[in-house]
């Protein structure tokens, strides 16, 4: 009969190293019901192993560990596998104990051992298994070492489950222990029933998951559990597990003292009270290069494809039908503008697997986090701020690196602000034709009142809608390691895959869509289509502004991606696009007021982004809300910009 | 000595001797518990969060929460 296996860890331990070496690669992603947490599950054999998210315990402080602690103790598991980082065995254990704990069938990998021999650390593992009780295998996943024992090891656990170690407490804990498990065995027959002991404990440890569901059960029983708790069980448990593991690994355990690591040596480098700062501005300088400049020569060959595609259709004797540029323009079209973004996405989780796998993101984090949490962001936030001035699309997607769900939502939800590429041919066309040599200054002045409006956002949503305490701020400094190709091309591909699939599909719609409104009703020209009566549809909101229908149709467009501002007044214009005096008639559009032609680049700096960003806000929220919100905001934002643009500009012009 | 977490300098260790009730749960896991022995390795360069050794690990904590953990160090 297939089995149900689950393998759990520490974060940074090696996990998913593991459950890939056990599983073949063949794994199945998906999201975890109700939230944007990958779900990986995998087969060995005709049983099932599903990878949980890395967790500390099983006191839910994230959603990740919520799910990793749920599936623990709701779904019943035939089987967990632990896999602790040898390196580190001390904390390792903890989450071990807590397993043991529940009396579930264990299988413990000891993994990193490679890192155990060279750093000379000693570890007796039959010993560690003799003490804990529990089956236990040393393994170098990275290295494939001790895979075969460990498959053997999980099909004898699941054949003839292991027997589970019993971890007793002090006597004044289990007297405590024993009259709680009278409790429920009293009055909540049904909590917990094969786990009664773990529950006690629980509850003395004041879990609040625990207390919250027996609060929703049996109300009674939660009075009786208060009055045997003493206000030092919410840490003596804590307490005793750890002195418990300080035996054991005493007993099985030769850690050299005060060895200077290489991680220490980099640490003294990297965080440094003067160089770790430049040194973090510099890999951030590598990210972003990485990214946009070698991104720009695929974008050139994706553009070259597309153009190899839908040329010919368009040249063709049926070419100048409508049906020929629904293939080239709308389907073509719209699966390219999904396309053109992958370079660039690519890249960014390349280089960003590679800093998260060497253990420098966590130190990135270290090392802003001040400064973020002053303006209302995580540590973690910067390189997302950072990736948003080439393009929001990656950068929306790196936020997922922070735990913390406000401040991941913050994150998200400002950096449509952060001027990205694509609306820099908006600036230097209509700044050059109305400030000449001073457009310059103009580019950098837009550039800054993004960031005003990034870091004011921030704050306005703190202060709103992600009110209360923040999360604090407890994050493990892992020790580096040498990312290895396959690895941090695995994290970059799964990461990728999924902008293809939930963001991709709703751009190649509205593209599809917009395409349709351009052309509709068939045959006229666009000065009649259904996209120019939106534009017109819309213009009386932006009359007061100064902007005519040309200006505002150009914001319509601008939806669909900003670089197409330009294209569409040279559209409605009726000038080529590369045509010389083109910004100087956008600039007569705009009454030749250089006051209006500032507060409309305002604007379109401050509205959405691109229908593509919006794609990426609802892969990475997986809500319409946060969305609309998105766009609403954006949009409510920019209109107030462009007023105060105005207001402000006509008392002094 | 009675100090608090965030109150020590470089190089100083010593053992925690107290934890605020709501941050038990974060830090308890993380072996930041009453009777574990903490030295704070460095301060960010911006001046927090501050980076400790405990259970032998580096473990990065930000200020106001190390304000909630006392510890009992040696005093000269």
């Amino acid at each position: 009969m297939a089995q149900t296996i689950a393998v759990i860890g520490n974060p940074n331990v090696g996990k998913t190293v593991v459950f890939n070496a056990l599983t073949g690669l063949r794994a199945h992603v998906a999201n975890w019901p109700g939230v944007t947490v990958e779900k990986k599950t995998g087969k060995l054999d005709d049983n099932l192993i599903v990878d949980l998210p890395g967790v500390y315990s099983l006191s839910p402080v994230a959603v990740d560990d919520l799910i990793a602690r749920n599936f623990i103790v709701r779904d019943n598991p035939d089987l967990v596998v632990d896999i602790l980082d040898g390196t580190n065995l001390e904390r390792n254990l903890y989450l071990a104990l807590l397993l043991a704990e529940f009396e579930v069938p264990l299988v413990f990998a000891l993994n990193m051992m490679d890192v155990v021999r060279t750093r000379k650390m000693q570890v007796d593992v039959g010993k560690l298994g003799e003490l804990l009780g529990v089956p236990i295998v040393p393994t170098a996943a990275i290295k494939k070492e001790g895979i075969d024992d460990l498959k053997r090891q999980i099909k004898t656990a699941l054949a003839r489950k292991p027997p589970i170690p019993s971890i007793k407490y002090s006597q004044e804990l289990e007297s405590r222990i024993e009259k709680v498990v009278g409790i429920l065995a009293e009055q909540a027959g049904t909590f917990y029933p094969e786990h009664r002991r773990w529950a006690a404990i629980k509850l003395l440890e004041n879990d609040k998951e625990v207390v919250k569901e027996l609060r929703a059960s049996y109300p009674g029983a939660v009075t009786k559990v208060d009055s045997v708790r003493v206000l030092d069980d919410e840490f003596a448990f804590a307490s005793e597990r750890y002195e418990k593991i300080a035996e054991i690994v005493k007993a099985c355990y030769v850690k050299e003292e005060d060895a200077l690591t290489t991680s220490d040596i980099l640490d003294k480098v990297f965080l440094h009270k003067w160089f770790g700062i430049p040194i973090f501005m510099a890999m951030m300088w590598m990210l972003f290069e990485f990214t946009f400049h070698f991104g720009a020569p695929f974008m050139t060959m994706i553009e070259w494809v597309q153009g190899a595609l839908s040329d010919p259709i368009l040249e063709s004797s049926w070419g100048g039908t409508w049906y020929a540029s629904f293939l080239a323009d709308g389907i073509i079209g719209g699966m390219f503008s999904v396309f053109i973004f992958l370079p660039n996405i690519f890249l960014m989780f390349l280089g960003l697997s590679f800093l998260e796998d060497s253990g420098y993101l966590s130190r990135a984090a270290f090392v802003m986090d001040r400064l973020m949490y002053k303006i209302g962001f995580h540590g973690r936030s910067f390189v997302s701020l950072i990736l948003g001035f080439g393009c929001n699309i990656p950068a929306i997607m790196s936020a997922r690196a922070i735990e913390d769900e406000n401040d991941r939502l913050t994150t998200i939800l400002v950096n449509q602000n952060i001027s990205c590429g694509a609306r820099l041919p908006v600036y230097i066309i209509i700044g050059g034709a109305v400030w000449g040599a001073a457009a310059g200054s103009i580019v950098y002045s837009l550039y800054a009142l993004g960031i005003l409006a990034a870091i004011s956002m921030a704050l306005l949503f703190r202060k709103t809608l992600f009110k209360g305490e923040r999360a604090p701020f407890v994050l493990e400094l892992g020790d580096y390691r040498m990312p290895t190709a396959k690895y941090t091309g695995i994290h970059m591909w799964e990461r990728g895959r999924e902008f293809l699939k939930k963001a991709g599909t709703i751009i190649f719609v509205v593209v599809v869509v917009m395409w349709c409104l351009q052309y509709l009703p068939w045959g006229v020209e666009p000065g009649d289509s259904a996209l120019y009566k939106v534009g017109q549809f819309f213009s009386p909101v932006f009359i007061p502004l100064g902007f005519g229908i040309v200006a505002t149709v150009g914001l319509v467009f601008g939806f669909l991606a900003k670089e197409v501002v330009v294209a569409a007044f040279a559209m409605m214009l009726g000038v080529a696009e590369d045509a010389g005096d083109l910004g100087a008639l956008i600039f007569a559009d705009l009454g030749g007021n250089p006051v209006i032609a500032f507060s409309y680049l305002v604007f379109v700096l401050l509205y959405v982004p691109c229908v593509a960003s919006l794609g990426a806000i609802y892969r990475e929220t997986g809500s319409w809300k946060w969305t609309a919100f998105s766009a609403l905001y954006g949009v409510g934002l920019a209109y107030l910009g462009a007023s105060l643009v105005q207001l402000i500009g006509g008392v002094w012009f | 000595m009675e100090k608090k977490l965030s109150e020590l300098v470089s190089g100083e260790e010593g053992t925690v001797s107290r934890v605020d009730s709501k941050l038990i749960s974060r830090l308890g896991p993380m072996g930041v518990i009453p009777g574990a022995r903490i030295k704070l390795v460095r301060v960010a360069p911006l001046g927090d969060p501050l980076e400790f050794d405990v259970k032998g690990y580096a473990l990065s904590i930000r200020k106001d929460a190390c304000a909630l953990v006392h510890v009992e160090v040696s005093g000269r």
